[in-house]
């Protein structure tokens, strides 16, 4: 088979090539044990991402500091829908993420997925974070995820851990606990991996896992099933 | 740069406004009981603007007559004023028609005759009779245009010396005099000494004589595109849909568009007024992000509103009123460099409400709540420094945690911040901050009041 044929469509992440590697772009997650487990070494930068969880939309939020510090650094836009909470413009300041940058947005539950397009296709966010569950579906998800990968940007949308039994066009799907050791995730979906285990230990003295400051220290203790 | 002046008139005008078919029934427009304007049919009829009514009414006994209806003429006018603005920045409505300076178009529109073919053909398309003539002043455009002339600008001289005493807008007495002393042309007027005229004539000829050569400009009154949009478009029948509604708000967009360009303005407010068979009056504000002047960004949000408003049994009006302006200055951008599409914000303000995007911004205030807020537009505020750690959300207003020694619920990690300060605008705060983890294993950000020892959420770091 000419792998050149098909190289366009593996870039367009509209194919998965089992476990050969493939170039796609990723933020890294800011743990180098996850990131060593996911695809490309990160986190996609491109299409929908899937969230199940049962933790308060603040844990998702934690985990993707890093992702949202690299973009911001960049100068590029973000999104954040419906928090559950005022986000604070100082805390925002010392975890290196610009305010001016972040576009909190709010709209009823039942507007959720017009509005998630309609960020998606803006072209200026290039990563949205929906903290709100909604009764997505399958059409509306794959059509968000066809806008987020059409358009370049990453859209993560926390659902119940119930839906995890559902089929979804995300080709990202993680689901994400909490105990007394960090926040626990099981990546029970992605493109051409099994799915993995591992743990993101939190500092007993430390708020958040992954300050700005000790972002390259590693902080994971990894409990790799695979 | 010479200046040069365009005289456009409508000869349809009065028939126009009435909305009078040409090739109807025999119709008349009078004024004073004199004939003003009159259809095609009725010029076949011998009827002729001038003439009496009495008189056309034995001509042509079946002959319709209306009014004329100066005010609505100049409303036309107004319209037309509005279109011509787009060709010169000098209009004014003069004498039932228009009056533009060109000679400053000719850099963007062409030679003066391309000026003219260009404003020709607008009304061709519609087939609206229009005479257009040229000249130095807006006095020689008119006379010329009374003679049916057209020169080029290099002939505009001669032309004029050509023209007979009789085409010069004064009492008949004076044109007898003139051809009793031999005077034919204006040509022959202006080869007599200033000092002879004067003595011969009345001073006002001299002054019209400057005024139609060009030496002696008189000043107009230039038409400006008024500071506020207001345009209503009434129905009958109503119209009882959504759909129907689009095309005359699509109509009143296209105008204020036009309206902007010509202000070289923008607005972040469509302000519209429906009125239904009751006559009561709807208004449906449009909120934009920015001020905006394209159609298509000005349509989508407006569509978007429409769709979630309900609509009365049926509208018998919309009107649609800008006021609010500012300066609207291009971009300065490359040749390969898009300008950024605002549209998605105006599509989510319209749907969603006009605060439903803002940005997180921060105050000089050292209460967080205070300090921590949401903004209509992105700012930045330098930290302070040696700030501690804050959380990332804030709850606001904070939530009860009762009046123990520790929180209940939660284990002191780190503190306390001590935070005294509010004595200036009567909400004191006399608090100490600490930072905990409760027993889900979640990071609080917790306070104590000092006044009554109550513990308060203040916020959450995950």
């Amino acid at each position: 088979m000419n792998s050149k044929l098909l190289q366009p469509l593996f870039d367009a992440g509209r194919l998965w090539q089992g476990q050969s590697s493939r170039t796609t772009a990723v933020w890294s997650s800011g743990h180098p044990a996850l990131d060593r487990q996911l695809v490309g070494g990160g986190w996609p930068a491109h299409g929908l991402l899937e969230c199940l969880t049962e933790l308060p939309s603040t844990a998702l939020f934690g985990l993707w500091l890093p992702v949202w510090q690299q973009i911001s650094s960049l100068g590029q836009g973000l999104g954040l829908l419906n928090p559950s909470y005022q986000l604070s413009a100082e805390g925002l300041q010392q975890q290196a993420i610009s305010p001016q940058v972040v576009h909190v947005v709010r709209c009823a539950r039942d507007e959720q997925a017009w509005t998630l397009e309609q960020l998606v296709r803006s072209g200026t966010l290039a990563s949205i974070l929906c903290c709100a569950e909604a009764p997505y579906q399958t059409k509306q998800l794959r059509r968000l995820h066809l806008a987020a990968q059409d358009v370049g940007c990453q859209l993560v949308i926390i659902r119940h851990s119930a839906a995890g039994n559902l089929p979804s066009p995300a080709p990202t799907r993680w689901s994400l606990t909490r105990d007394s050791d960090g926040l626990h995730l099981h990546v029970s979906k992605q493109a051409g991996r099994p799915p993995v285990t591992l743990c993101v230990p939190t500092s007993p003295n430390r708020p958040l896992a992954c300050p700005p400051a000790r972002r390259r220290v590693a902080l994971l203790d990894t409990k790799t099933l695979q | 740069m010479t200046a040069v002046f365009a005289k456009l008139v409508f000869p349809a005008l009065a028939l126009e406004v009435l909305e009078i078919p040409q090739d109807g029934v025999a119709t008349v427009v009078y004024a004073g009981q004199r004939v003003v304007a009159a259809n095609t049919q009725a010029l076949a009829n011998g009827l002729y603007p001038g003439m009496t009514l009495s008189l056309a009414h034995s001509l042509c006994p079946s002959v319709h007559t209306q009014v004329q209806r100066p005010d609505l003429e100049r409303q036309w006018l107004h319209h037309w004023a509005h279109w011509a603005y787009r060709y010169s920045d000098q209009v004014a409505i003069q004498h039932g028609g228009l009056c533009l300076e060109i000679a400053a178009s000719q850099r963007l529109f062409g030679e003066v005759s391309r000026i003219l073919e260009q404003l020709k053909a607008t009304h061709r398309q519609v087939q609206r009779p229009i005479r257009i003539a040229s000249g130095l002043s807006p006095e020689m455009a008119a006379l010329f245009l009374a003679e049916d002339l057209c020169p080029d600008p290099n002939d505009y001289w001669q032309t004029l010396q050509a023209c007979p005493v009789r085409a010069l807008p004064i009492e008949a007495a004076q044109h007898t005099r003139m051809q009793r002393m031999g005077l034919v042309t204006i040509g022959d007027l202006l080869a007599l000494p200033q000092r002879d005229r004067l003595r011969r004539f009345p001073k006002e000829l001299d002054t019209l004589l400057h005024a139609l050569t060009g030496q002696q400009l008189r000043p107009l009154n230039w038409f400006k595109p008024p500071p506020v949009f207001q345009r209503t478009l009434a129905f009958d029948p109503g119209l009882v849909t959504q759909e129907m509604m689009r095309f005359p708000m699509r109509r009143l967009l296209q105008e204020a568009c036009q309206w902007l360009r010509l202000r070289q303005s923008a607005t972040d407010q469509l302000c519209w007024r429906i009125t239904d068979a009751s006559r009561h009056t709807h208004t449906l504000l449009v909120q934009l992000n920015q001020p905006e002047s394209g159609l298509e960004t000005l349509t989508d949000p407006t569509w978007l509103t429409l769709e979630r408003w309900r609509l009365p049994s049926a509208v018998y009006a919309m009107c649609l009123h800008i006021d609010r302006l500012s300066r609207h200055t291009p971009d300065a951008l490359d040749l390969f460099q898009a300008r950024p599409s605002q549209a998605w914000r105006h599509r989510l303000m319209a749907r969603l409400g006009p605060d439903c995007i803002q940005w997180p911004t921060r105050v000089q205030d050292p209460r967080p709540e205070h300090a921590n807020r949401y903004g209509l537009s992105p700012s930045e505020t330098a930290l302070p420094q040696r700030l501690p750690e804050r959380p990332l959300w804030i709850v606001h207003p904070p939530e009860r945690l009762g009046s123990g020694a520790t929180p209940q619920g939660h284990q002191l990690l780190c503190g306390p911040e001590r935070l005294e300060t509010g004595w200036w605008d009567g909400q004191p705060a006399r608090r100490q901050y600490w930072i905990t983890r409760t027993e889900d294993h979640r990071h609080a950000w917790v306070y104590q009041d000092a006044i009554d020892r109550q513990w308060w959420l203040s916020g959450w770091f995950n």
